[in-house]
């Protein structure tokens, strides 16, 4: 019977086969690949050798992995307020305008930047804080505030921060989409109860909106803690990692394990840790973030 | 089956089967890939390998043009973990890395193909084509030649000339001048000398190599091969140990293993006076960079010499032609006029530090990857030779020039060099004659790894935040556990009379 259905449907089997093979050859198994990797040493020329959980003793006493996940850290932190604060306060700025019109164009002018790709917003910021001729400096010598300039990205004591700051105001598109989806979707009913029982904005915000809105939060929060430990590429291109270890995170590391060392087998380890990271926090945001509305 | 079940069956076959020609096809011709970094000799390069092509229609030459230097790097080390068959044939070995990639037999020695006649340069023996000084300088251990070099090029230190009238200085005659130089351009409200430092392209780190070559020439007697020794020269029978000859070790041989043994054993020490003296001298000078110099990127830094706010700048003989081009590109009041001096040497030094050297060498090291078959070898060798031919090296300098690309030196080929024109040759002229470091004194010399973790101590000792002492107490640790791997990956007795496989 079982077989007769497939037999049925064998023109919809076939035609979904290359997409099946494609996603299983390079997604699967590279993924597949590099967790058999992790053991091994593995280091130019095809070459790799069994060496058991070597790897990841050797991460143990890495001084890149050390500062890199107290680095990776203050970034994760930094990203989950990012990605929650700003963009959940503009939704609901957003949503209090009385008029449709009103929330329409408000909400196509904070979406509008989200066509500019990343790179070119982290090009800019990178001028910006260029020491001597950037954007920041040269207002603070204009402002007469000459003491505070610094050397953002130059300097262990500002580099990390300046590159959390990049962004600013941090209203990230696609986080405000699924607050404002979310705000739309809370029963006009519960809203208006909340009203004749004299509840100001403020309250409606904590007791209402925030409990209503917590499958939304839970994943803004998962997105952000996968994006901000995979994305290395605003620390490559603004710091390199430096100054000293001020800014290095475990995957940047494990790019240069790959692509200037040729280090393989140590950096598939450092990957693996990271996957095992991203599993077990996004597990834990879930479970911890379980909602009524999940039962 | 349906109708159009046949007819999908039939069309995938039909595609699967224009796949397969391609390969088959191609197959049929020897492959070499060349593997250059954009912007230097892209155009002439193609250009020559249509050429050769049409002389040897049996072969396919794929010019392959990677972004940057890193790219370059990438793209080696990916295919070389994959499979070395697909790998490039011909790369830049000072991209990659010289002594690591000879060692664990990626590279090709190409001594016996030096010693035959270069059928494109009228049958000369191919070493004649050469400067017998460059293949030596580039040679493993003395003996083993890898590198076939192309252009030449040195750092210095360019200077606005303009600028250096305006405050009534000259190019310094000392390291002790040029500080004084440096506090004089701060006090006019200009930024001494902008420099790129960062973690993937950290200048600065030139003058630090330079100092310390002026310290480890103090050990030279000690590591120098000896009679007997498995790398010895007759060179090194006539070595005369002159602190002050830039020019004493240059064709000499160093033993590796009696320099890992001089290390381990204590002999010589990164805690040494000479060195924290060599490290002092630099520190000092990195508080005359610009703010920020640890995030300034080359671009940055080259556009604070461009806009007058840098009165020097450090970079080498390869930002000439952009550097010309782009002030003629600027108004006439924007102009200036500049020159270059050497890094000057430290004249009262108390540990009998020599003069600094220049960092000279090839832009363009090529190296042939070793694909263990020796018949591709030879077709990968004669593509070279015809690269490497007077005539064409040649075509390859003046065609670059009249595509308005750059190239990064003077050619090294004999005869090639008359092609440059008079302006450009007159600045490449002004980079050399310093000598040349004598990098096989390093102990950790093309250790990508040991230098990857000493980088950002190198960073935050250059800041400051760490004295000398500290910077080379943690040094020497590195160190010591670099000899220590490679004792051990490059199977070293430390018997320096037997030369020992690698394992």
């Amino acid at each position: 019977m079982k077989w007769r259905k497939i037999a049925q449907a064998r023109r919809s089997y076939l035609l979904i086969a290359p997409s099946f093979a494609l996603v299983a050859a390079f997604l699967y198994y590279p993924a597949l690949s590099g967790i058999y990797h992790a053991f091994t040493r593995w280091q130019t020329v095809g070459v790799s050798i069994w060496v058991g959980i070597d790897n990841f003793v050797a991460m143990a006493s890495d001084p890149f992995i050390r500062h890199g996940i107290t680095n990776q850290l203050m970034l994760s932190l930094a990203d989950f307020a990012k990605a929650l604060i700003p963009p959940f306060i503009v939704a609901e700025l957003i949503y209090a305008l009385p008029r449709e019109r009103e929330r329409y164009w408000m909400r196509t002018f904070f979406v509008l930047p989200m066509v500019a790709p990343m790179m070119v917003i982290i090009l800019m910021w990178y001028f910006i804080y260029d020491a001597n001729m950037g954007l920041l400096n040269q207002t603070l010598g204009a402002l007469g505030l000459d003491s505070w300039r610094q050397a953002w990205l130059g300097d262990p004591d500002f580099a990390l921060g300046s590159i959390i700051a990049i962004g600013f105001p941090w209203v990230g598109a696609l986080a405000l989409l699924i607050f404002m989806a979310g705000l739309n979707n809370i029963p006009g009913e519960i809203l208006d109860a909340a009203r004749i029982d004299g509840a100001g904005p403020l309250r409606r915000v904590f007791h209402i909106d925030i409990p209503m809105l917590v499958p939304q939060i839970r994943l803004v929060v998962v997105l952000a803690l996968i994006a901000g430990i995979q994305d290395f590429g605003r620390i490559l291109v603004m710091t390199g990692g430096g100054p000293g270890y001020a800014t290095y995170v475990p995957a940047l590391w494990m790019y240069e394990q790959t692509f200037q060392l040729a280090h393989f087998g140590y950096a598939c380890a450092i990957g693996l840790m990271l996957f095992a990271i991203i599993l077990s926090g996004s597990t834990l945001v879930l479970r911890l973030m379980k909602s009524d509305m999940d039962t | 089956m349906t109708l159009s079940t046949h007819k999908f069956v039939f069309y995938a076959l039909a595609i699967y089967w224009i796949l397969c020609l391609h390969p088959t096809s191609s197959s049929a011709k020897d492959r070499v890939i060349f593997s250059t970094v954009r912007g230097f000799y892209n155009t002439a390069l193609a250009e020559l390998a249509h050429q050769y092509m049409d002389l040897h229609p049996e072969v396919e030459i794929e010019i392959n043009i990677q972004p940057d230097n890193f790219s370059i790097l990438r793209y080696y080390t990916a295919q070389m973990a994959a499979d070395r068959r697909t790998a490039p044939d011909i790369v830049h070995g000072n991209l990659i890395g010289i002594e690591e990639n000879f060692h664990q037999g990626n590279f090709l020695a190409i001594n016996e193909y030096l010693e035959r006649p270069n059928p494109y340069a009228d049958g000369a023996i191919w070493r004649t084509l050469f400067d017998e000084t460059f293949l030596k300088v580039f040679a493993v251990n003395g003996i083993y030649y890898c590198v076939l070099p192309l252009d030449y090029l040195d750092v210095a230190v360019y200077y606005n000339r303009d600028i250096f009238a305006r405050l009534g200085l000259s190019p310094p005659q000392s390291w002790e001048e040029w500080l004084e130089h440096c506090v004089f351009i701060e006090s006019q409200g200009l930024i001494a000398i902008s420099i790129a430092a960062t973690m993937q392209a950290n200048v600065s780190e030139w003058f630090s190599t330079m100092l310390e070559d002026a310290a480890l020439r103090h050990f030279v007697p000690l590591v120098i091969a000896h009679p007997g020794d498995w790398n010895w020269v007759e060179d090194n029978a006539s070595y005369v140990h002159d602190l002050d000859d830039r020019y004493a070790d240059q064709m000499i041989t160093i033993n590796p293993e009696r320099l890992a043994s001089a290390f381990l054993e204590g002999k010589i020490s990164y805690e040494m006076p000479v060195f924290v003296e060599a490290y002092s001298a630099f520190q000092t000078l990195t508080r005359h960079y610009e703010l920020g110099h640890l995030g300034t990127d080359q671009a940055g830094a080259y556009n604070l010499f461009l806009t007058q706010k840098a009165a020097m700048w450090m970079i080498g003989s390869w930002r000439v032609g952009s550097l010309m081009k782009d002030l003629a590109d600027l108004p006439e009041e924007l102009r200036f006029d500049w020159s270059v001096f050497p890094a000057p040497s430290i004249k009262q030094s108390t540990q009998g530090l020599g003069p600094l050297r220049g960092l000279g060498g090839a832009g363009h090291q090529m190296c042939i990857v070793d694909k263990k078959d020796p018949a591709h070898h030879d077709r990968v060798v004669d593509f070279m030779m015809y690269l490497y031919a007077p005539a064409q090296s040649a075509y390859l300098i003046r065609r670059t020039l009249e595509m308005g690309e750059f190239i990064q030196g003077a050619p090294l080929i004999k005869g090639a060099r008359e092609q440059l024109p008079t302006d450009i040759r007159d600045r490449l002229d002004q980079f050399g004659g310093q000598g040349y470091c004598k990098q096989e004194l390093s102990p950790i010399r093309g250790d990508n790894q040991t230098n990857a973790y000493l980088r950002p101590w190198t960073q935050l000792f250059s800041l400051g935040r760490i004295s000398p002492d500290e910077y080379l107490a943690r040094k020497q640790v590195l160190v010591l556990q670099t000899l220590h791997r490679q004792v051990r990956e490059r199977g070293y007795d430390l018997d320096p009379t037997t030369e020992d496989p690698v394992p």
